[in-house]
């Protein structure tokens, strides 16, 4: 179930969502991300930079990401970012949410002609 | 290539960072740049395509991220502003800035007539002195904007045995540029080049252009790399054989189309095919040259007295141009100790080096007009300050009563300061941007009415951020100074002085209305050394139009040919000429035709002439105009026979060497006696043949309309001095208007030879108006400013005069009543308007004395303190006042005695 702390984050900014998405699966740099998320979309999402760094620096922030310094000599340019717990909870929770916007969507007569994914 | 190119467009498009706030870029920067730098390695961001679609997405995303970020940043500015404010209680500064702003227009606004004088008297100064400034910015001040353009320096020669004049274009030889360029150290580079025309032959026309032949790429020197290929190679200047060449970039745009696949192919020069290797940068334009064509020679191999080359050259860094010069006088003394023999011109002979921009705008005495026209913008700009100064304290001093009533009511005085100084500043940014306004406007009209002469040279003059801060200053500075004056006094009294000063409305205290007087007295002094300056003008203008000729100048043709030596052989050139002569002369239209190297009312040309029995090119040499012609040319001049016989078709090329002579040269020459027969020998050369003098012309205007004629040599074409001279000018005196005869003139060259162009199209009496151009420029600008001088004195000496009416109401009023007939009432204003503007004209009378040497060089034909002049401007500038006092004073003399009395 979804913290309440996680609720207030919702609902989620879709550049927001797919970066938390992507970071979930492990630690990436602002390249990695957009690459990772345009891939994962096959193409429907593309992230630019300054989308990415605007929301990058949003959730930061808000705490739901945080920054880690590579071990290479390159730190400052591919700066590292992590998911956090919150992170995961809100990622989880904007899930959800999704989730049964679509399954009221389901119900709706007009559209139920919609299948399953 | 294309990953440099990928890496070029990724540094390019990393700028975009710089839309977002300072605080988001510093966090990002490196990592923002690194995520575009591996985007733009991409392969599907190869090719421009490619390119293209990433600089859109970039841009797209710029646009939209930043502008959110900026919105973060100034909510968390707000919060923490307000959490201030909160704290310290003094967060209203904005607030009282706005309503300062919003009282300030509300009270103009109730005062529009006072609004626009004002702000029509700044608009007036601020536009002319913009308009000029960046015209004097472009022109003189700054006109090249070239790389560390203070050490970019023409290098001049002063040659006291040819004319005494500092010349920089076409004044010296190769040998001397040898000595210069081994005997210096001051300069890191040096370009010599020899200026000429050429015609391009290739694609649909053939086109007559202005070249430059050079040694030593002028790019390098100038600091500007071409806009394509490359520049020259030293050997290639240096060492005969090598066809290449090199565009400027206006003509590659204008006939070329801007084809960057032009570089490496083949154009024809004159005929002969030779390779483009680079198109200059557009800002290099030497004298508007087009062609660029490397010398192909050693400059050890050209003559001592072949002086037809400039230098342009580059101080090294931190050398001074003193330096310079002590060098360059090593080198004129050494060279003069070791040719002065042999060339007795190298006597006392001097060499300068002086900023290229300077050495160039100095000719025409373009420099001088600009700067008399900056002093007179100046005066206008004053005379429009001086107006606002003078409304601003009138208007603060009929404010009395109200700026009393506020501070009872408890405005701080610090407050109500700051509200007259709003009100200054707000009155003249308008009527500065106003002001700007009309000088943008104006600029491109005035630009395309300079001198050609000055256009082709490659200067530009347009608005600039040098201007634009200045105007900004000029504006802010009136409306501080004139807004705080009145506050000032404002500060130094006590509110019960105020009310006191009020109760019998809006009188303006003695002093002040003295100080205003003083103002107005100033302004009609300004306009009058305006007036003055544009009427001596105007005057030495009407002057030179007087000004005999010697010839007739209407209905008379002119046109330039060159004939391409690599189609006719030297002795072939002038009967070609001859025939063409022939060819043009039989056009029904036309009444007769000639040709000559030069023609008034400018001569270009000279030589020097000893007389039989002095050792040629010695000490007594004299200066002397030589100008080769065809039989037909004095005749289409319409000069006069004084003595002697014409040139004819008889002197040829195998006929004794024969000359006419000016009465100039006669007179100078041979004192007294006939100099029909007498022997000259022409050139410091001994090898020269005598020359018979067979004639005497009657004398023409050789040096310009202002300048006393020069003596003169005609010598048949055929017998020319320089073998080989392939440019002739054609004139062709017409039986109706000239420019009519043209296409048939053209068409009979054509028949001649189709390929022959000709160029340079003109006539003779547009010449004339040519020469008198800067002249007549600077007469209508001063007139246009002293006009606005005199219009700004005139809503000067109306406001006075309305001003002072209105004061003394109820004293004309009980003047009246008391039975003054209107006709005293009328002479109590005149005296008033009179005081002002013959103390005015005095003043002014001892000003324009003063200022009338700076306008010496401009002035023909009378004295620079000319008393018609100063006379007809004493009468008309009081007529002019007393006009402008007159509307205001006849409300006076209708004023009802029962309505003054009841006003108060």
């Amino acid at each position: 179930m979804p913290s309440s702390r996680s609720k207030a984050f919702l609902p989620l900014p879709v550049a927001e969502y797919h970066i938390l998405v992507t970071l979930a699966d492990g630690t990436r740099h602002g390249y990695g991300i957009m690459s990772d998320v345009e891939a994962r979309s096959a193409g429907s999402v593309r992230l630019g930079p300054g989308t990415l760094y605007s929301a990058l620096r949003r959730m930061v922030e808000r705490g739901l990401i945080e920054e880690a310094a590579p071990d290479n000599a390159e730190s400052e340019r591919r700066l590292l970012y992590r998911i956090t717990t919150l992170g995961r909870e809100v990622a989880v929770a904007e899930a959800q949410r999704m989730e049964s916007c679509v399954a009221m969507i389901r119900r709706t007569p007009l559209v139920g002609r919609m299948e399953p994914a | 290539m294309d990953a440099g190119r990928s890496s070029r467009v990724a540094r390019l498009l990393a700028q975009l960072v710089r839309a977002y706030p300072p605080a988001f870029r510093t966090r990002f920067r490196s990592q923002y740049e690194d995520v575009i730098q591996r985007l733009a390695g991409e392969p599907r961001h190869q090719g421009w395509r490619g390119r293209l679609a990433l600089a859109r997405w970039l841009i797209a995303d710029a646009a939209q991220a930043a502008p959110a970020e900026w919105k973060h940043l100034a909510q968390t500015r707000v919060e923490s502003s307000a959490s201030f404010t909160r704290h310290r209680g003094t967060g209203d500064r904005m607030d009282t800035l706005w309503q300062d702003l919003k009282y300030a227009a509300r009270s103009l606004r109730r005062a529009p007539g006072f609004a626009l004088v004002v702000v029509v008297s700044l608009a007036l100064g601020i536009g002319a002195n913009t308009l000029v400034f960046s015209v004097l910015d472009g022109l003189v001040l700054r006109p090249f904007a070239f790389p560390d353009a203070n050490r970019l320096v023409a290098i001049g020669a002063t040659f006291p045995k040819i004319s005494g004049d500092r010349q920089y274009i076409e004044v010296l030889s190769p040998p001397e540029y040898l000595d210069i360029r081994q005997g210096t150290r001051a300069f890191e580079r040096f370009t010599a080049f020899d200026l000429g025309n050429r015609t391009i032959s290739g694609g649909d026309r053939a086109e007559r252009v202005f070249t430059a032949f050079v040694w030593n790429d002028p790019q390098v020197t100038i600091g500007l790399p071409p806009a394509l290929g490359r520049g020259f190679r030293e050997e290639e200047t240096t060492t005969p054989g090598s066809s290449v060449a090199m565009l400027s970039h206006r003509i590659w745009t204008s006939r070329f189309g801007g084809d960057s696949s032009l570089v490496g192919r083949a154009i024809r020069v004159n005929g002969v095919p030779v390779t483009v290797v680079g198109i200059m940068h557009p800002s290099v334009l030497l004298l508007g040259a087009d062609l660029w064509l490397p010398m192909s020679a050693d400059p050890q191999d050209i003559p001592r007295q072949a002086r037809q080359w400039a230098i342009l050259a580059r101080l090294r860094p931190g050398v001074s141009a003193e330096a310079a010069n002590r060098e360059l006088a090593e080198v004129a003394r050494r060279t003069e100790a070791a040719h002065g023999a042999e060339h007795d011109v190298y006597v006392g002979w001097r060499l300068e080096a002086t900023p290229w921009a300077e050495a160039l705008s100095s000719r025409g005495g373009i420099r001088m007009a600009a700067f008399i026209l900056q002093g007179a913008v100046f005066l206008v700009l004053l005379i429009a300050t001086v107006n606002v100064a003078a409304l601003l304290l009138s208007r603060a001093a009929t404010r009395g009563h109200e700026m009393a009533m506020r501070r009872a009511l408890g405005a701080k005085t610090s407050r109500l300061t700051r509200q007259l100084l709003t009100e200054g500043v707000l009155l003249s940014c308008v009527g500065g941007a106003a002001g700007l306004a009309i000088a943008m406007g104006l600029m491109g009209p005035l630009t395309r009415a300079l001198p050609d002469l000055v256009l082709s040279m490659g200067i530009e003059a347009r608005p600039n951020l040098r201007v634009l801060v200045i105007t900004l200053i000029v504006s802010v500075g009136t409306g501080l100074a004139f807004g705080l004056a009145p506050a000032f006094t404002l500060a130094m009294r006590r509110t019960a002085q105020l009310i006191g000063t009020g109760t019998s409305r809006t009188t303006l205290s003695r002093r002040g209305r003295r100080v205003r007087a003083g103002f107005l007295v100033t302004q009609v002094a300004l306009s009058m050394v305006l007036l003055f300056a544009a009427g001596l003008l105007f005057r030495s203008l009407n002057e030179l139009k007087r000004v005999d000729l010697g010839f007739a100048p209407d209905r008379v043709l002119t046109m330039r040919v060159s004939v391409a030596r690599e189609k006719y052989p030297r002795e072939d050139i002038i009967p070609f000429i001859e025939r063409l002569v022939d060819r043009i002369g039989a056009i029904p239209d036309v009444q007769s035709a000639g040709a000559a190297t030069q023609y008034p009312p400018l001569n270009v040309f000279q030589s020097t002439l000893s007389l039989a029995g002095e050792p040629p090119g010695s000490q007594t040499a004299r200066q002397v105009d030589v100008t080769n012609a065809t039989p037909g040319f004095l005749t289409t001049l319409g000069t006069r026979l004084q003595g002697g016989r014409m040139i004819d078709a008889t002197d040829n090329e195998q006929s004794p060497r024969v000359a006419m002579i000016n009465e100039t040269g006669a007179r100078r020459f041979f004192a007294g006696r006939s100099p029909i027969g007498e022997r000259v020998f022409l050139g410091d050369s001994a090898s020269g043949a005598a020359v018979e003098i067979v004639g005497v012309t009657g004398d023409v205007r050789n040096r310009g309309l202002d300048a006393p004629v020069a003596p003169e040599l005609i010598i048949p074409a055929r017998q020319q001095q320089v073998e080989g001279n392939n440019q002739y000018y054609f004139l062709v005196r017409t039986t109706g208007e000239p420019m009519l005869t043209l296409p048939a003139v053209r068409e009979a060259v054509q028949r001649e030879d189709p390929d022959q162009p000709i160029y340079a199209i003109g006539t003779v009496e547009r010449d004339i108006g040519n020469s008198l151009l800067g002249r007549r420029a600077a007469m209508l600008f001063l007139a246009v400013f002293a006009g606005i001088a005199v219009t700004l004195a005139c809503v000067g000496i109306y406001g006075l005069v309305s001003y002072s009416v209105n004061e003394r109401v109820r004293e004309i009023g009980i003047r009246m009543a008391l039975g003054a007939a209107a006709q005293d009432v009328r002479r109590l204003v005149l005296r008033q308007t009179l005081v002002v503007v013959v103390l005015g004209v005095l003043i002014g009378l001892a000003a324009a004395l003063g200022a009338s040497g700076a306008l010496r060089s401009l002035v023909y034909g009378i004295s620079p303190t000319d008393p018609v002049t100063l006379l007809a401007v004493a009468l008309l500038l009081p007529a002019v006042g007393v006009a402008a006092g007159m509307i205001p004073m006849r409300r006076a003399t209708r004023i009802h005695p029962v309505e003054a009395l009841r006003e108060e």
